[in-house]
């Protein structure tokens, strides 16, 4: 059954170019260009600057990344709110970082940048004043013993999910897919199968790790 | 306006092979993205040539029940009372996995005890079986009140022009029944003449309903009156009518709509090209045909199940449910013990939706990685293994407190890969069209291919006369043409360097003549050793052990072991029998001479089989077979993935549901 499901070769490559061109894997995409001889329609040069943003946001260089985002389109934050609002609180959750790693215990540069920044958006929206009043209880707790709600917030991870969001977004912008085609395959995998696991109970499971 | 693409004006084969007495008829537009869609594009796509786009209507109907006169064949029902059950035609199933199929004849199973209990008989699930979509009524059995055109779209009440009752009502329903795998099913009915008192009745029924009631009025049958406007819904024979009132009458001249759409089970109609709103729910039942009713004198409709463009903008609501399908699916969590047990093994730890998030991007980086080793694209390997570790340093660097997270990136211990390398040589040799050096190069690092399969030697020596006569036209055609393209030149591979030397001994031939000498000789050695030898095929089975040289960790894997074997353990494809490609070696052979035929073969009408093209293809069979000589599957996972995707939908979406509303090949796999 399996066997008679026909893909063709092209629409791999396809796909694999899809997934290194819209994540920024730059020289990845170029020498697969050459290898596999096809031909990009997507300008290579243009996934240089997304991949700055992303290696600053990654390294919680945030105010690096606000400006590179604004050189590279000045109205991407400002028609798109709630995306501001996640790289400030990721901002702010930096600046929390950077005192808990030290001994320094003053809290004023937070608490400055909280009120400057991050309060009149909050004012204006419900939902980001809980994550603004869920991120300033940060300062309550140390960092070894948070709750994991909160834990989940120092999670490096969450700087993975703001540079994702920022690259869907610049994506879009330009008019470009805003996310890669084999996240969406490998979603309607987990999708179908626990569909059919609820229809028949089990399922013949997608043992890949011994093929690779 | 719903227009009919070239594309898919090819599908017309398969939909309609079946009756070759009606009309051809396209796949309609709005179906394009459907699950049914994306199995008819496959079943053109594996079809080798000529006549295998038939259905396989005469092996699905052996039943050992008696069909009533209204099954077309094909249309195997099982009878609910008699518990007839029948046996599943294979067709073509050799290739499944014995895991899958056990899993999936689970299924098949259920699905008869299904069929057996429930009211409404179920088709058969065998999903070789590409059921046709209606495309015209059908003229068994109807009333002699009814006359059907030629073409069989139009349908015009000539019965008693007395004083007509309910008594003399007539129905006609479509020659197929719809597959709940096309997700939603429209049709349209123009209302030709409204007759003496518009009693027209639209809409679909179960293959048990008798054709003497109007749709609707009776048990399994669902229908909306022109004369009133009101709507019914599997009345119960005997008891009072109660109808409901739905939309506006309809008569001379309208155009009236009905979809049902097997995403929620509603169905609703359209007039004149606006739709009127859901009309009835919990529509069930994978045994559904589109119907007609009519009861007076001069009533005239003709249908249109797709062959025209629609009044209604069908397609646009179509994309309305694909972006809900869509918006389902993202919306369900990704489980991380399937990613996991799939393909990574040691996910970045992280509570939450990001560490769903992390599993993903991790099982896609495998999937990629894998993917370009497969097929040798060695730099590609690095070069993405370089990419992710300037990702995840980037991440690691800064000032983390629990930062563990770049040890869990086994891609950084993507490494240098021989047998990656190796077989990228190969491959490129033959993409340059140099086969010696593919040949020489493959029989020393992996004999194997070559003892397992004498065909891919064949392949690879057919293509060799190819390109000798391929060099000896282009020389005559005098420019661009150059030696050492043909021969090749490779002496900066040391371990080489013995072929080398004895190529380099070869005279270089300089002329058209010398070059035809050559190709000749070659080729009627090649006719020697190969005129009677005959392929027979074989079915290898495919170790399973870790692959030795892959990019992937083998720590990691042992860890994803562990974890797997903790879990609920669950039938895995481990070992899929591969049958071998088996090339006809005459036919082969004679394709190739004809070339001979010909003073000038790239002006000749198989100047086709010079095309550098060809050279691809003869490049990833060689490469298939030195992975599975190696112990490989011959398929990348990411490929597998996608077919066994395409699979799980497949089979969930011949319940209809979310599943019919996704094509695996036109939403990830078209640019």
């Amino acid at each position: 059954m399996m066997n008679d499901v026909r893909v063709s070769k092209s629409s791999l490559n396809a796909l694999v170019m899809n997934y290194l061109i819209i994540e920024g894997y730059q020289s990845a995409a170029s020498k697969f260009a050459q290898e596999a001889n096809i031909s990009s329609s997507v300008a290579l040069d243009s996934i240089e600057d997304r991949i700055r943003i992303r290696a600053a946001i990654h390294a919680g260089h945030i105010p690096e990344a606000v400006e590179r985002i604004n050189d590279l389109n000045p109205e991407l934050l400002d028609t798109n709110p709630e995306l501001h609002f996640a790289l400030l609180r990721l901002q702010l959750i930096e600046l929390i970082r950077d005192l808990a790693s030290t001994s320094n215990d003053d809290i004023t540069p937070a608490l400055t940048f909280a009120a400057s920044h991050l309060a009149s958006r909050a004012q204006k929206n419900p939902e980001f004043l809980a994550d603004l009043e869920q991120t300033m209880a940060l300062l309550c707790f140390s960092p070894s013993n948070l709750v994991p709600q909160l834990a989940e917030l120092m999670d490096p991870a969450l700087r993975r999910q703001v540079a994702n969001k920022v690259n869907e977004a610049i994506l879009e912008a330009q008019g470009v897919m805003r996310e890669a085609k084999i996240r969406g395959l490998v979603r309607v995998w987990g999708w179908a199968d626990n569909a059919m696991r609820q229809e028949i109970g089990e399922v013949p499971a997608l043992d890949l790790k011994n093929l690779a | 306006m719903a227009l009919f693409s070239a594309k898919t004006a090819q599908m017309t084969a398969a939909a309609v092979e079946s009756s070759a007495s009606e009309s051809q008829m396209a796949l309609p537009s709005y179906l394009e993205y459907t699950a049914y869609a994306d199995r008819v594009e496959n079943s053109l796509a594996s079809a080798p040539s000529g006549p295998s786009l038939q259905l396989p209507l005469e092996t699905s109907s052996t039943v050992s029940g008696p069909l009533t006169p209204f099954e077309q064949p094909g249309y195997v029902v099982q009878d609910p009372l008699n518990t007839t059950t029948f046996s599943v035609p294979s067709v073509g199933s050799v290739d499944i996995p014995a895991d899958t199929a056990a899993a999936f004849s689970l299924r098949q199973q259920q699905m008869e005890i299904d069929s057996q209990t429930s009211l409404f008989p179920s088709q058969t699930s065998k999903s070789d079986f590409l059921p046709p979509l209606p495309s015209c009524w059908n003229q068994e059995g109807i009333s002699a009140v009814l006359d059907l055109s030629k073409d069989k779209l139009e349908i015009r009440y000539t019965g008693p022009s007395s004083k007509a009752s309910d008594q003399d009502a007539a129905a006609v329903r479509a020659n197929h029944l719809i597959t709940p795998q096309c997700g939603l099913f429209y049709f349209e009915v123009e209302v030709i003449s409204a007759g003496k008192e518009g009693f027209i009745g639209i809409g679909f029924c179960g293959p048990k309903v008798a054709l003497n009631k109007m749709p609707g009025w009776v048990q399994d049958s669902w229908g909306y009156h022109g004369d009133d406007g009101n709507s019914f819904a599997c009345q119960t024979n005997g008891k009072p009518y109660s109808p409901v009132p739905y939309g506006p009458t309809f008569s001379t001249n309208d155009i009236i709509g009905c979809a049902i759409n097997f995403r929620n089970g509603t169905a609703f109609y359209t007039k004149n090209g606006i739709s009127l709103g859901v009309a009835f729910k919990d529509v069930k039942g994978s045994a559904l045909y589109p119907t007609v009713g009519m009861r007076t004198v001069g009533e005239h409709i003709r249908v249109n199940f797709g062959q025209r463009p629609f009044m209604f903008d069908i397609d646009a609501f179509m994309r309305e449910e694909k972006i809900k399908t869509y918006k389902q699916i993202s919306s369900y969590p990704l489980s991380i013990e399937l990613l996991n047990g799939g393909l990574s093994s040691a996910p970045p730890n992280g509570p939450g939706a990001s560490a769903s998030d992390a599993a993903l991007t991790h099982t896609i980086h495998k999937l990629i990685a894998s993917y370009l080793g497969y097929n040798g694209y060695v730099d590609s390997v690095h070069a993405f293994a370089d990419d992710v570790q300037k990702e995840i340093l980037a991440f690691s660097n800064a000032r983390v407190d629990n930062g563990n997270n770049a040890n869990s990136y086994s891609e950084q211990d993507m490494h240098e890969d021989l047998e990656t390398v190796n077989r990228q040589k190969i491959r490129v040799a033959v993409l340059e069209g140099n086969i010696d050096r593919a040949l020489k190069l493959t029989e020393l690092f992996f004999p194997k291919a070559f003892e397992d399969n004498p065909e891919i030697v064949f392949q690879l020596k057919c293509r060799k006369f190819v390109e000798l006569m391929r060099s000896c036209a282009l020389a005559k055609e005098g420019d661009e043409w150059t030696v050492s393209d043909q021969i090749g030149e490779y002496s900066e591979d040391q371990e080489m360097s013995d072929f080398s030397a004895a190529e380099s001994e070869k005279p270089v031939p300089n002329s058209s003549d010398q070059l035809l000498n050559e190709a000749l000789r070659y080729g009627q050695k090649l006719h020697d050793d190969y005129k009677s030898v005959t392929f027979t095929p074989k079915t290898t089975q495919i170790s399973t052990k870790p692959a030795t040289t892959s990019n992937m960790s083998s720590s990691a894997s042992s860890i994803a072991s562990d974890s797997s074997s903790s879990t609920v353990p669950s039938p895995q494809i481990t070992a899929s029998p591969t049958t071998t490609f088996v090339p006809d070696v005459q036919k082969a052979l004679g394709d190739i001479f004809s070339l001979m035929a010909y003073p000038d073969p790239l002006q000749s009408p198989v100047a086709h089989l010079l095309s550098e093209d060809g050279r691809a293809a003869v490049a990833e069979d060689l490469n298939a077979a030195i992975l599975v000589s190696e112990g490989k599957l011959s398929i990348a996972p990411l490929e597998r993935l996608i077919k066994h995707t395409t699979v799980l939908i497949r089979e969930l979406a011949e319940q209809g549901g979310q599943a019919a509303f996704v094509n695996i090949r036109r939403d990830f796999l078209s640019s």
